[in-house]
C-alpha cells in the first residue's frame, strides 16, 4: 500500500550511528551500505523507526527552526530513500511536485541495472581540477570534431553497405556500450571532483548497450551556474573527444559505428523532452543563482503550460527556450526517421518479404522505427500542436459558451444571492440586507473583450463578477504594471469602497461574462445598519487578502483549509508613505504580504528589492530564526497582511512544497542580504 | 577568481562573530551576550573590578555585562554611571558605564565609552562562546531505531559537536572548529593524532560548553573535569 510523503513513517535497516566529527555514519548490517550525514541531521535518522511520520519528524526540525533547512532534509530522505535504506520504502509515494524536485530517476521499462554502489561518497572537493579537467574534456571534444574523420558520410555508409546486418548490429553495440561507460565514468569523475559524491553507481542493461552507469542526480551542482553549465556541455560533447582519441587504433567500419553512435548520443541529450543534459544546460542557463528560483524542479513534459498567464518570468523564459528548442529537435526527429524511410523501406521491407538471414534484422530496424516515429509524432502533438491550438480551441469554446447562453435569461436574485453570500464582504449581510442590495442592484451581461473599468473613470459601483472571466491590470503602461486574472464569482473595483477618485485600474472581460454593478452608497448604507460591519477599510482588503491568496503563483497551490487558517491568523496592517515597517536587526516573528502597495527593502543603505502588490516580505527571519537583515520602508501608502511565525510554521510543516519554495527564496534574498553585509563588516580594530 | 570556494567565515576575527551570530539568531540585542565562567582570565576575557575590588562576571558582551554585586558596592539606581576597571592579560582600561538594571544581586552595565578596538576584542574573544550557543542535543535512540554508538549526542549547524562516550577511559570526544579533542577522566585531553591539547585550546573549550543552552548533568561534568585539568594542570 502507498503512502503520501507526510505520512509516510520511514523505518531504516537495522543498523548503528557512527560520530565522526561534524558528521555521522550510518551502516546497515552490512558495513559496505554507509551514508555519510552532517551530524545536524541525526536526528533524522535516529527518528526513523517506523513510528515517526515524516511529517512528525520535520515538526521535530521545525521546533529548532532555523536549524536545519527543509531542503536538505528532504534531499536526506531523499538519498535514504533511493540508496534502499529504508525497510518499508517501497510504501512511499511521492506528489508530482516533490518528485520533480527530487528528481528522482525514471524508472525505464526496458531498463535493467544492477547497482552496486548505492551509498553517497562524502569526500574533499577539488572545483579547481574539475575546471581544469572540463575545460580540457571541452576543448578536447571541440578539436574531436573539428577532427572528424575525412569523409564521415562515407564511412558510415560503407558500414551498413558494405558489413553485414549482424556485424552492424554488433559494432553498434559494441560502440554503444564502451562510449557510454567512458562517458559515465568520466562524469563519475567530475562529480567526484566537483561535489564529493556520486550516486547509484552500477550496470546497466539498456538500448545503448551493456554499461557502467552513475546515477544523474546533480542537485548540488545548481549553487555555481558555471560550472553546471560546463557538466553539461561536456556530458553532450564529451563522446567526439572520445573518438577523435580512439580514431587512430581503430579501423573504417568501427570508426563509422563510433560516428552512428556519437552522432544518437548528442541528438538525445539535445532532447528536451526527457531529464537529458541539454534540458539541465538550458536550466543551468535559464535559472541562475542570482534570480529567484520559481520552478526549477520543472516537469518537462509540461513545456508549454508555463506559457501562459500566473506563471513568473523565470518560467516563461525557460518555456520559450524549451519550447522553441523542442519544436526544433522534433522536426528534425522526424525530418530525419522520414528520410531514413525514403532511403531505406524498400530494401527493409524486401528482406522481410524475401524472409532470408537478414529478415530479423529488417523486421527490428521497421519496429524501431515505428517506435520512434509513434514517440516523436507523439510528443509533437502534445506540446506543440495542442500548444498552439489551445488559444485557438479556447476562443472556440468561449464563442460555443456564448451561443449556448445567448438566450438564457439572466441571473434571478436568488441565484446571485447563492452565488455571492459566501464572498468576503456580503457573508456579513444578513439575507433581507442582500436581497435589498441586490434590488437596487443592475445584472449586466458583458461580452468579451470590453472594458469594464477604464482608468480615467471615477468608481461608483463596487463589481460582483457573477460568471465568466476578467483581467485586471494595475499601473498600466506603469514600469511597476501587474495584471491577473479572475474567475466569478469575486468582487473587484473594490477601491470604490473608500475612495471614488479614477484609480489606475483596467479591467477587461476576456470572456462573455455576468457582473452586477452595486452602488456604493448602497453598500455603505447596509454597512451602518449591519452590527458587524465597522470598517469598511476593512472589509476592502478583506477582499484584497481574499483576492491575494486566489491569484498568488505562490500561495494559490495551498488548500482552502490552509488559507482560512493563514486568513484566520494574520491581521491587516496599514503603514503611510515612508513609514518603517521594521528595521535592521529587529527580531522577526512574522511575515508580510503586501496587499496593496509596494516597499523597499534596504540592507546598510542599499536597496536590495521592492516587493509590491503580490509579494512578500519578512520571510528570512522566519525561514533563517535571525533577526530582520535589512529595513524596509514604504514607497507609497501600502496595507500589508501580517501572518505570525507560529502560524506560518504550521502550515509551511504541512505544505512542504510551499516550504521548499519560500525557503528558497528567502536563502536567495539571504545571500544577498549577506553580500551586502560583508562589505559592511569588514574589521575595524586587532588584536 | 571566479572558480575560487567561496570564502568560509572567519570565526577569528570580530566581524566574522558578528556575522555568525547573526545567522545563528542569537542576536537578538545590539550585541550578543554569552555566559561567563568566572575564570580568571579565560579565553583571555577581561575580569572586571570596581574600586579596586573584583565582581563576579554573569555574561559579558562588547556593549556591556551583568555583574553580582551582593554587597551592593554599585548601588542599586538606575541610571548611575561608575567607573569599571577591565583587567586584561595586556594591561588595564577604565570604563565609564551605566547601571541599565538591577535584579537582586545582579547588576546589568552598558560600557559607555569602550573604544571600538577593545569592542572588537571582546568580541574575538568571545567567539567559542557564540559558538556554544548554537548547539543542541539530538534524539537518544529509540528501541526500534537505529542504534547511536554514544550515550548522548550535541551538534551545531556550523560543524561543532560534542559526543558523550560510553567508555570507560574517554569521557567525550568534541570536535571544535575543525579540530578533535579527546577528554578523558584521568588524564590531560589529548587532539587528533595524539598530540596534547594546550591550555588556550581548553579554555576555548570551557568557554563553548559554559554557553550551551539546555546543558545535560554529563556535559556539565565533561566541562567540569576540563576545569579540573586546567586547574592542576600542566600543558
Amino acid at each position: 500500500m502507498k503512502t503520501t510523503f507526510e505520512n509516510f513513517c520511514p523505518r531504516l535497516r537495522p543498523g548503528r550511528v557512527i560520530p565522526k566529527g561534524a558528521q555521522i555514519i550510518f551502516e546497515t548490517d552490512n558495513p559496505y551500505n554507509q551514508i555519510i550525514l552532517p551530524m545536524a541531521l541525526a536526528d533524522l535518522v535516529l527518528l526513523c523507526n517506523g513510528h515517526h511520520s515524516l511529517q512528525q519528524i520535520i515538526e521535530r526540525f521545525y521546533n529548532k527552526r532555523g536549524t536545519v533547512p527543509f531542503k536538505s532534509i528532504l534531499k536526506t530522505i531523499h538519498a535514504l530513500h533511493q540508496s534502499g535504506f529504508f525497510e518499508n520504502g517501497h510504501e512511499l509515494s511521492l506528489n508530482t511536485y516533490l518528485s520533480s524536485w527530487m528528481e528522482p530517476r525514471l524508472a525505464y521499462p526496458w531498463t535493467l541495472s544492477w547497482r552496486f554502489g548505492q551509498r553517497i561518497i562524502a569526500n574533499k572537493q577539488a572545483p579547481t581540477i574539475f575546471y581544469i579537467l572540463t575545460l580540457l574534456i571541452l576543448a578536447g571534444s571541440i578539436w574531436g570534431i573539428q577532427a572528424f574523420p575525412e569523409h564521415p558520410i562515407e564511412l558510415v555508409k560503407s558500414l551498413f553497405v558494405d558489413t553485414a546486418p549482424a556485424h552492424v548490429l554488433f559494432s553498434l553495440l559494441v560502440c554503444s556500450s564502451v562510449l557510454q561507460s567512458m562517458r559515465h565514468l568520466i562524469r563519475g569523475i567530475q562529480l567526484l571532483l566537483l561535489t564529493g559524491k556520486i550516486y547509484n553507481v552500477g550496470v546497466r542493461l539498456d538500448p545503448w548497450g551493456l554499461h557502467l552507469h552513475i546515477g544523474d542526480e546533480a542537485n548540488d551542482l545548481f549553487e555555481s551556474q558555471l560550472y553546471t553549465s560546463m557538466f553539461h556541455l561536456s556530458q553532450i560533447l564529451l563522446g567526439w573527444g572520445l573518438m577523435y582519441l580512439a580514431a587512430p587504433a581503430i579501423g573504417a567500419p568501427w570508426l563509422g559505428a563510433l560516428i552512428v553512435v556519437n552522432l544518437m548520443i548528442s541528438f538525445w541529450e539535445l532532447n528536451p523532452f526527457v531529464q537529458s543534459e541539454g534540458l539541465r544546460l538550458i536550466r543551468a542557463l535559464t535559472f541562475t543563482p542570482d534570480r529567484e528560483v520559481v520552478s526549477w524542479h520543472y516537469d518537462s513534459n509540461s513545456l508549454f503550460k508555463a506559457l501562459g498567464p500566473g506563471y513568473t518570468r523565470q518560467d516563461h523564459d525557460f518555456a520559450k527556450i524549451c519550447g522553441a528548442w523542442g519544436s526544433v529537435w522534433l522536426l528534425t526527429a522526424l525530418i530525419l526517421l522520414l528520410h531514413f524511410a525514403a532511403t531505406f523501406s524498400i530494401p527493409m521491407l524486401t528482406a522481410v518479404v524475401e524472409w532470408d538471414s537478414n529478415s530479423l534484422f529488417a523486421c527490428a530496424g521497421i519496429w524501431i522505427w515505428f517506435f520512434s516515429l509513434y514517440s516523436v509524432s507523439q510528443a509533437f502533438v502534445e506540446n506543440i500542436v495542442i500548444s498552439l491550438a489551445r488559444p485557438i480551441l479556447g476562443s472556440f469554446q468561449s464563442a460555443m459558451h456564448d451561443f449556448k447562453n445567448r438566450n438564457r435569461p439572466p441571473p434571478t436574485p436568488l441565484e446571485v444571492l447563492a452565488k455571492i453570500q459566501d464572498l468576503p464582504l456580503f457573508s456579513h449581510f444578513s439575507r433581507a440586507q442582500l436581497l435589498n442590495i441586490l434590488s437596487k442592484t443592475e445584472v449586466t451581461e458583458v461580452q468579451k473583450n470590453v472594458e469594464v473599468v477604464r482608468p480615467d473613470e471615477e468608481l461608483r459601483e463596487l463589481y460582483v463578477l457573477i460568471d465568466g472571466e476578467i483581467e485586471i491590470v494595475r499601473n498600466l503602461g506603469q514600469p511597476d504594471e501587474w495584471s491577473t486574472c479572475m474567475q466569478g464569482p469575486s468582487i473587484f473595483s473594490e477601491t470604490a469602497l473608500l475612495d471614488s477618485s479614477p484609480q489606475p485600474i483596467h479591467v477587461k472581460t476576456l470572456r462573455r461574462c455576468v457582473i452586477l454593478e452595486m452602488p456604493v452608497n448602497n453598500i455603505k448604507m447596509a454597512a451602518e445598519e449591519s452590527q458587524a460591519i465597522r470598517q469598511l477599510k476593512d472589509f476592502r482588503n478583506a477582499i484584497l487578502v481574499s483576492q491575494f491568496f486566489a491569484s498568488s503563483p505562490v500561495f494559490r497551490s495551498l488548500s482552502q483549509t490552509a488559507v482560512d487558517f493563514l486568513c484566520s491568523r494574520g491581521k491587516l496592517e496599514y503603514f503611510e508613505e515612508g513609514q518603517i515597517v521594521f528595521r535592521q536587526g529587529d527580531v522577526g516573528d512574522s511575515i508580510f504580504l503586501v496587499l496593496l502597495g509596494s516597499v523597499d527593502v534596504d540592507v546598510n543603505g542599499s536597496v536590495v528589492n521592492s516587493p509590491k502588490q503580490g509579494s512578500f516580505f519578512g520571510e528570512i527571519s522566519l525561514i533563517a530564526n535571525i533577526p530582520r537583515t535589512g529595513t524596509v520602508k514604504c514607497r507609497e501608502a501600502s496595507v500589508f497582511f501580517r501572518i505570525s511565525a507560529e502560524a506560518f510554521w504550521e502550515v509551511l510543516v504541512q505544505n512542504l512544497d510551499l516550504g521548499v519554495y519560500i525557503e528558497t527564496i528567502s536563502e536567495q534574498r539571504l545571500r544577498d542580504d549577506l553580500k551586502i553585509n560583508a562589505v559592511e563588516l569588514l574589521p575595524t580594530g586587532s588584536d | 577568481m571566479f572558480w575560487s570556494k567561496k570564502k568560509p567565515i572567519q570565526f577569528d576575527n570580530p566581524s566574522g562573530v558578528l556575522e555568525l551570530a547573526t545567522r545563528l539568531g542569537i542576536e537578538r540585542r545590539q550585541n550578543c551576550r554569552i555566559r561567563y565562567p568566572n575564570f580568571v582570565n579565560l579565553c583571555k576575557l577581561p575580569q572586571v573590578a570596581f574600586g579596586g575590588t573584583q565582581l563576579p562576571v554573569q555574561d559579558i558582551s562588547a556593549g556591556g555585562c551583568c555583574l553580582l554585586d551582593p554587597e551592593s558596592l554599585l548601588g542599586q539606581s538606575m541610571g548611575r554611571e561608575v567607573e569599571l576597571e577591565l583587567h586584561w592579560m595586556t594591561g588595564t582600561d577604565r570604563i565609564r558605564a551605566k547601571i541599565v538594571s538591577s535584579v537582586n544581586d545582579r547588576r546589568h552595565l552598558q560600557f559607555l565609552n569602550l573604544n571600538s578596538n577593545r569592542q572588537n576584542l571582546l568580541k574575538k574573544y568571545m567567539a567559542p562562546g557564540v559558538r556554544g550557543l548554537s548547539v543542541w542535543r539530538h534524539s537518544p535512540t529509540t528501541e526500534e531505531g537505529p542504534v547511536l554508538q554514544a550515550e548522548q549526542l550535541w551538534s551545531s549547524l556550523h560543524g561543532d559537536s560534542i559526543v558523550v562516550e560510553r567508555d570507560a577511559t574517554t569521557i567525550a570526544t568534541i570536535y571544535f572548529l575543525g579540530v578533535r579533542y579527546f577528554v578523558y577522566h584521568e588524564s590531560w585531553p589529548l587532539k587528533e593524532g595524539d598530540a596534547r591539547a594546550t591550555r588556550p585550546e581548553l579554555e576555548q573549550l570551557i568557554l563553548f560548553l559554559t554557553n550551551i543552552p539546555s546543558v545535560s548533568e554529563e556535559l556539565i561534568h565533561v566541562r567540569d573535569v576540563l576545569l579540573i585539568h586546567l586547574r592542576k594542570g600542566k600543558a
